[in-house]
């Protein structure tokens, strides 16, 4: 039973990726242009021969499902093809960069969870909820990129607390993390309050507060547990803002990273680390919606176990 | 007892919310190995009056009192901080519903040893290692007759039946050997036989030298268990004194009133069934089982097709049942082999404990899901495996009545605009026409005019099952399912709801199913009974008959575990 439920599971994230490796592919078959002049650049004065021989060379004379099939089959061995413009595997161009763009999505993590907790666990219930609430509203609704630059005039240009540009250390890295944390932190802190307010109101609580609990072992024993809940069902939008940040962040910041790559194989029509790019970001999808199951089930032992009638008899 | 150490004494116990007072100078007294119920309906004050005594009122109440001593220590003035070294250590509270009251997401054995966490050993106070902690744990499930406490201790609340869970909720209030347990309606998330063996560990609790402070809403449950009895009404206390004397004497009118309004089995000699044989589905009028004798042909199921609304069964299940895969992946019949006639303005009563089937049942008769086996007709014709659509014509004719009725309004929506739904699909008529119906409806079921702009949350509960009601029978339908329509009502409201119900059927012709878990209930309402465990029916027959010679070893575990008053 268990078997099998793993089985299907796996079979369900691979039809996600393959469904995404395909959508990429046929996007970018239909965009107008012919990648051969897009690679050998504006000002180079290819011959028609030249141009042929290098078709033939990619394939691209193929027809459109030999293509796919080729594309296909190399992607289940690992080879996502060779850059247009860095003359590099893609696995090569992904992997180079994706140490810059982890890390900033790490440190964006950390912060946002630290923002996040001190926001919920330290006003939730209190007076000063409304006014950290407005907070959280302003850095949900404010674009990334505005904030980034916000940042960089305050702290960079004005204080002159934290450099400008560049990957250097910690110090460079605050603020770039801090621009994509801060909507983060907002949306994860209501929901971890609301949460936090939600279970306080639960006879479970009431049930501990009578065998003598304080309001801190309320909190790190029995509610935020609870509250952890709905704040996972967040995970796939908290991936989706670090990578979709970095792409905006790496830029204002003028970083090296995921995000600085693919931003420059769009413009440049570098279709193969594009679809690289993609294929990566639906296998990172993935991989993260199933550690959310599985973390759901850690957190929750009523998940997947026999439904319960609750009944409201008085 | 009158020698033994006093472990609560409180006198001109008053709070407050603002200018409102909603416990009025209440003043008690409860000693070591004494029971003292608190019995009173919903907004008495009941509840806020044992938070007082935990110090777990809410944010905005004041609390004063003239007196205030929990197991000697005089605790009006205490900090938040000191509060918490008398809860769980001199206090224990046990709340209603284990499922919730345990924290969900933590081993049962967990939350026992929480209490044992925060104030360390009983006896000496001193931090218990973890070893010792589980030993406790398990001889504290054990205490209160966990069978395999090392075992159930490793478990999660939901993984355990709802006897066992609430078995293990006393434990975790009783493990830091406090000197009062305060128990808010402890059974009344309980089956009938379940209630009886939890009321059993309580007075045995009880006579190991605990205090035990009760609060109820069921003076039947109360009068099982208490010594002393204390009646409260908006705040007050209004009578109290020893069980015997309060139950079979009451001196205050409310008494009398919450006395006369509890619905109970009639006292155990019934009437000898005085119809020549006790014939099943019968048509009746009026709802007194002695008045049923044979008038109209009875109609045993099984036999008899005739079809048509003439005199034929309004609603007829044939062999009906139900499967639901279990998670492991067998297969588990929540209704098995059922078959069952409703003959014109006949009453109804389902009984069972949780997990029988009933409510089940009740979906399949009203066509909320289909049965694997068997058929249900209505009027004659057939009503399951008909396709929802053509079905919807004929809704009218069989309309629901729900425990909970505030869930089944569109909370937007005015009091007439929730009866006007139930006039869809009826024949197009002037508004002019239909306002005066749905004052008419709102009459017949005891709601003022005044009522009709209002909201369902601006209801009291009585109020918005009554306008249920007036919805359910707008369409004037032949036959009410209702499920446990009164088991969230206090008992004074029930009895206006089960005269309500009653008198429909007398006027309008109406039949009844009542499914619920209340005999008392189902034998004030109803002629006929089946008697559902497991899935099947395992007794059927006229109420008198089967609660007063139970023929099926259930049915008397049934009927023996109803709390009666004495």
């Amino acid at each position: 039973m268990v078997f099998r439920r793993i089985l299907a599971r796996l079979a369900g994230m691979l039809v996600v990726v393959w469904g995404a490796a395909t959508a990429a592919f046929l996007v970018l078959k239909l965009v107008p242009g012919d990648p051969v002049d897009v690679m050998l650049g504006v000002s180079a004065q290819a011959s028609p021969e030249l141009k042929q021989s290098i078709r033939v060379e990619l394939g691209l004379d193929q027809p459109l499902a030999v293509q796919y099939v080729s594309y296909l089959s190399r992607l289940v061995r690992g080879d996502f093809g060779t850059s247009y413009q860095l003359r590099l595997p893609v696995t090569d161009v992904i992997g180079q960069q994706l140490g810059y763009t982890l890390q900033l999505a790490a440190a964006s993590l950390a912060l946002a969870l630290v923002i996040a907790l001190v926001g919920a666990v330290v006003v939730h219930g209190r007076a000063a909820r409304g006014i950290v609430s407005v907070l959280e509203l302003l850095a949900i609704s404010s674009p990334p990129f505005w904030i980034g630059l916000v940042l960089l005039s305050v702290f960079a240009f004005g204080l002159g607390w934290f450099p400008v540009a560049g990957a250097d250390g910690i110090q460079g890295l605050v603020l770039p993390a801090a621009t994509i944390a801060l909507p983060v932190a907002g949306i994860l802190g209501q929901v971890l309050r609301t949460g936090l307010e939600d279970a306080e109101q639960q006879p479970f609580a009431t049930t501990a507060r009578a065998r003598g609990a304080g309001p801190a072992r309320l909190v790190l024993r029995h509610t935020l547990r609870h509250a952890a809940i709905p704040a996972l069902t967040l995970a796939g939008y908290i991936v989706g803002s670090l990578l979709g940040g970095a792409v905006i962040v790496e830029s204002v910041f003028a970083r090296p990273g995921l995000g600085r790559v693919a931003l420059a194989a769009i413009t440049n029509r570098d279709l193969p680390v594009v679809m690289g790019i993609i294929v990566f970001t639906a296998i990172v999808f993935v991989l993260v919606n199933l550690v959310v199951d599985l973390a759901y089930r850690a957190i929750d032992p009523r998940i997947g176990a026999p439904t319960t009638a609750i009944r409201g008899a008085r | 007892m009158t020698d033994a150490r006093e472990v609560v004494r409180a006198t001109g116990l008053t709070v407050r919310f603002g200018p409102t007072v909603v416990v009025d100078s209440v003043s008690l007294s409860l000693a070591a190995g004494e029971c003292l119920a608190i019995v009173g309906e919903s907004g008495s004050g009941k509840t806020l009056t044992a938070r007082a005594l935990l110090g777990l009122l809410p944010d905005d109440a004041v609390l004063s009192a003239d007196e205030l001593l929990i197991d000697g220590v005089d605790v009006r003035r205490l900090s938040e901080a000191d509060w918490r070294r008398i809860r769980g250590a001199r206090v224990g509270l046990v709340s209603q519903d284990a499922l919730v009251s345990l924290d969900p997401l933590r081993r049962v054995g967990r939350e026992v040893a929480e209490v044992l966490e925060i104030h360390g050993d009983p006896s000496s106070g001193d931090r218990m290692p973890r070893a010792a902690l589980d030993e406790t744990v398990t001889a504290q499930l054990g205490r209160v007759a966990v069978p395999e406490p090392e075992e159930r201790a490793r478990q999660y609340p939901h993984e355990l039946s709802g006897g066992l869970r609430q078995r293990a909720l006393i434990a975790s209030a009783l493990a830091g050997e406090p000197g009062v347990l305060i128990a808010d309606e402890p059974t009344t998330a309980l089956d009938v036989t379940v209630q009886a063996q939890v009321l059993e560990l309580l007075s045995g609790l009880r006579d190991d030298g605990l205090g035990i402070i009760v609060i109820s809403h069921d003076l039947a449950v109360v009068a099982g268990i208490a010594d002393r009895v204390a009646v409260m009404r908006s705040g007050r206390i209004v009578e109290e004194g020893t069980t015997v004397e309060v139950l079979s004497n009451p001196r205050h009118p409310y008494t009398r009133m919450l006395l006369a309004a509890a619905p109970r089995l009639p006292a155990t000699p019934f009437p000898e069934p005085s119809f020549p044989e006790p014939s099943f589905a019968e048509p009746v009028e009026g709802s007194r089982p002695s008045t049923s004798s044979g008038n109209g042909p009875s109609t045993s199921s099984g036999n008899g097709t005739s079809a048509g609304s003439g005199n034929g069964p309004v609603l007829r299940a044939t062999g009906l049942g139900r499967d639901f895969r279990r998670p492991d992946g067998g297969v588990r019949s929540a209704v098995d082999d059922v078959s069952f006639d409703v003959l014109p303005a006949a009453a109804i009563g389902i009984v069972g404990e949780s997990g029988s089937g009933k409510t089940t049942l009740a979906r399949l008769l009203l066509g909320f899901d289909a049965p694997d086996r068997g058929s249900v007709t209505l009027d004659g014709q057939p009503w399951s495996g008909v396709k929802e659509g053509r079905r919807r014509s004929r809704r009218g004719d069989i309309q629901y009545i729900s425990q909970d009725p505030l869930g089944s309004f569109d909370p937007r929506y005015t009091v007439s605009r929730i009866v006007a739904e139930g006039l869809r699909g009826g024949p197009r008529t002037s508004s002019r026409s239909r306002a005066a119906r749905i004052r008419a409806l709102l009459d017949s079921v005891g709601i003022d005019s005044s009522l009709a702009g209002r909201r369902p949350h601006e209801l009291s509960g009585g109020q918005r099952q009554r306008v249920a009601i007036a919805r359910a029978i707008a369409s004037e339908p032949r036959i009410l399912v209702c499920d446990e329509p009164v088991s969230a009502l206090d008992v004074s409201i029930q009895a206006t709801i089960i005269d309500l119900l009653a008198g429909l059927r007398r006027d309008l012709g109406v039949a009844l199913v009542f499914v619920s878990h209340d005999l008392a209930v189902v034998a004030t309402l109803c002629d006929d009974v089946l008697v559902m465990r497991d899935g099947r029916v395992v007794e059927r027959g006229a109420i008198g008959e089967v609660f007063a010679h139970p023929q099926h070893p259930f049915t008397k575990a049934l009927v023996d575990a109803v709390p009666r008053m004495p």
